[in-house]
């Protein structure tokens, strides 16, 4: 049931597609790959676009965030606030993931559509005659021309290939981390961005080198695509004046606190006392409670 | 948290992908001929064996002899036009990008004579000329090659794409179709006489009968040109793919299609006489056997049909235990099939009883 719905939901669609699309594309398989992206790009774009909104919004919450990291010691706590600050600002966390959770089965399958369409064998041949919809204009269309700039798509990306994928996947993360506003001051979250400023051209150089070169196509302009995206969304808006993607109206809405709220001072001690306590009531409510009680005596 | 997320999402996918396996493999789908009493059959492995009727095997090549004579690992990967077969010799194309000239007799170890290398796999089969002089063959570099019966280089002739069709010779003319879609008749020193454009592929090869040339494209058609100029004398319209060399006989010419139909067809005007539906794609070539055409379909089906009303008059379904792409063989008066698992089967013309031809390996 799931291989059904696999090859007739996801493979025949998008090998169709990509046939024709490639027809469009004068029969060049590798432009018909372009037009494929920038068409999937498209449709996923209200995502991408949730994604933009989701960690701008995530970067503005930044401040109050650090607060609640430094304030709240206890990782349940700190969590609980953390996610009460998200409803409250109307950001789910896990927007950020619904554009690479959509790209995931476009990738995979992509590759099974690539093997399919530019296979060399006779009987690859076969097979892709069994997946392609019974209209004349798609049935002549093959063979593809699978060469693009003199790579074979069908065949291993290469050096050459692997390297342009590599640099500009490290391109689109050093944008999205560099270009968003409020870069990290968190270590640990450096740290983590670092590594993944790395592995990602890594592994995505890797994937490139040992399949096909038509996922590197793909996966080279849909990056390309993300660095314009990053650039337009984080670094271009006011520069360029292109406030289509982001509105200032949305920034508005985020609820940054005018003036943050004042953090008691917490010495060791209180902490310590405050720890040994089995009550319920927040750590916060009853530092402020301890505040207000030392100002009342000192007056 | 999200960095690690990602981090998990791309090993996943690396897994997953990796998990998806290589390219797509090349089996191939050799057909059976014979000679002395041996069937010259090619396997799945890319070896072509010399067996009995009962199925003991003679010799394999390529064997140890060769590879020791070469200093050099020779494997065909596959092999999937018909072998071609001279006075002591026998012509095949490989996968690995050459073709093979063998020297054989009787059920004598087959050595080697010469191997021609192209830029591309060999898939179609070799015509030889008349007196054995002149070998043409296609290769997925996009060339037609003919060369001498010593292997040398004659000329080539560039089309533009893969030459996966099998050259038909009249003696004055070679003709062959290419994947770009077009019919080509070139003269006996490769320059071209004629193309025809059928606007799709073609796989299938060139039937000449008289001065009428039959192919079949990815157009879904097969076309009667006319030999000395090119010219459409008829084409026939089918639901699919043509994938399969036509075969005439008694003023009929028959073809079968991906669409799993049987056609017989006016060999003068094209017009159809009878169909007959296998219900699966078929790709192999059929035979004539005294007044039957015997089929196969692609999940194995073998029907022996009338050729002269398109009654079936026998039907074995799925008996040869797998896939079924190669042609079908007539080998003194037996009809062999061989499915995608490189098994052999012999098929009695009368009644359809299957008889696996066991392959007895030595060593």
């Amino acid at each position: 049931m799931i291989g059904f719905l696999w090859d007739e939901v996801l493979i025949r669609p998008m090998l169709n597609l990509l046939v024709i699309l490639t027809n469009l594309a004068f029969g060049n398989f590798g432009l018909g790959l372009i037009l494929f992206t920038i068409f999937t790009r498209v449709v996923t774009f209200p995502l991408t676009l949730r994604q933009l909104r989701a960690t701008r919004a995530m970067t503005s919450l930044k401040p109050r965030m650090d607060e609640i990291n430094k304030k709240y010691k206890d990782p349940r706590r700190r969590s609980e606030e953390q996610m009460k600050l998200y409803r409250e600002a109307g950001v789910n966390p896990l927007g950020c993931l619904g554009p690479m959770l959509i790209q995931m089965p476009i990738f995979i399958a992509l590759y099974a559509v690539v093997r399919v369409a530019l296979g060399s064998s006779p009987e690859s041949f076969i097979g892709l005659e069994g997946k392609l919809y019974d209209w004349s204009f798609i049935e002549h269309a093959v063979p593809l021309d699978d060469h693009f700039l003199g790579i074979d798509l069908g065949s291993s990306g290469g050096i050459p290939m692997a390297l342009l994928v590599g640099a500009a996947t490290w391109l689109q993360s050093k944008t999205t981390y560099s270009l968003r506003p409020g870069a990290t001051t968190d270590p640990m979250m450096a740290q983590q961005q670092q590594m993944m400023q790395w592995m990602m051209p890594l592994i995505f150089g890797y994937i490139t080198l040992t399949f096909p070169a038509g996922l590197g196509l793909y996966w080279l302009t849909t990056t390309i695509i993300g660095i314009v995206l990053n650039y337009v969304a984080y670094g271009g808006i006011k520069k360029v004046g292109i406030p289509f993607i982001l509105k200032p109206e949305e920034d508005r809405a985020m609820p940054a606190p005018a003036s943050p709220a004042p953090i008691a001072a917490v010495t060791p001690e209180v902490e310590r006392a405050l720890d040994n306590e089995v009550v319920s009531r927040s750590k916060e409510k009853r530092l402020r409670r301890m505040e207000s009680a030392r100002r009342r005596s000192k007056r | 948290m999200f960095h690690v997320k990602h981090l998990l999402l791309l090993a996943a996918l690396g897994l997953v992908v990796a998990a998806c396996g290589g390219t797509a493999g090349a089996d191939g789908w050799g057909s059976a001929v014979g000679r002395d009493g041996l069937i010259i059959l090619p396997d799945d492995n890319g070896e072509l064996s010399g067996i009995t009727p009962d199925g003991e095997v003679r010799w394999v090549f390529p064997d140890d002899a060769v590879e020791v004579e070469l200093d050099e690992n020779v494997d065909l990967d596959a092999i999937y036009g018909t072998p071609a077969l001279t006075e002591g010799r026998i012509y095949i194309g490989g996968f690995d990008d050459y073709l093979y000239a063998l020297d054989q007799q009787g059920d004598d170890d087959p050595s080697l004579a010469w191997r021609h290398q192209t830029e591309g796999s060999v898939v179609g089969g070799a015509a030889v000329s008349e007196d054995g002089e002149m070998i043409v063959f296609g290769s997925s570099d996009h060339g037609v090659y003919a060369v001498n019966a010593d292997g040398e280089r004659l000329w080539r002739f560039r089309t533009g794409e893969r030459v996966w069709s099998t050259p038909a010779l009249d003696g004055e003319r070679i003709y062959v179709g290419s994947m770009d879609g077009h019919v080509y008749a070139l003269d006996s020193e490769g320059q071209q006489a004629w193309s025809f454009d059928t606007s799709a592929a073609i796989a299938a090869s060139p039937v000449v009968d008289g001065d009428t040339v039959y192919i079949g494209s990815f157009s879904s058609k097969l076309y009667a040109l006319d030999a000395a100029t090119g010219d459409e004398r008829w084409s026939f319209d089918t639901d699919n793919w043509i994938w399969t060399d036509a075969v005439v006989a008694d003023d009929r010419v028959f073809v079968t299609s991906l669409d799993g139909h049987t056609y017989a067809l006016d060999a003068e005007t094209g017009d159809q006489i009878w169909e007959v539906d296998t219900g699966k794609a078929i790709r192999s070539r059929p035979v004539i056997a005294g007044d039957l055409l015997v089929v196969a379909n692609r999940d194995g089906d073998i029907l022996g049909i009338d050729a002269a009303s398109g009654e079936v008059a026998w039907r074995q379904e799925a008996s040869v235990g797998d896939d079924v792409l190669s042609d079908l063989s007539l080998i003194d008066e037996a009809i062999y099939v061989r499915n995608e698992d490189g098994d052999l089967y012999e098929v009695d013309p009368d009644d359809g009883a299957v008889r696996p031809v066991t392959r007895q390996d030595v060593g």
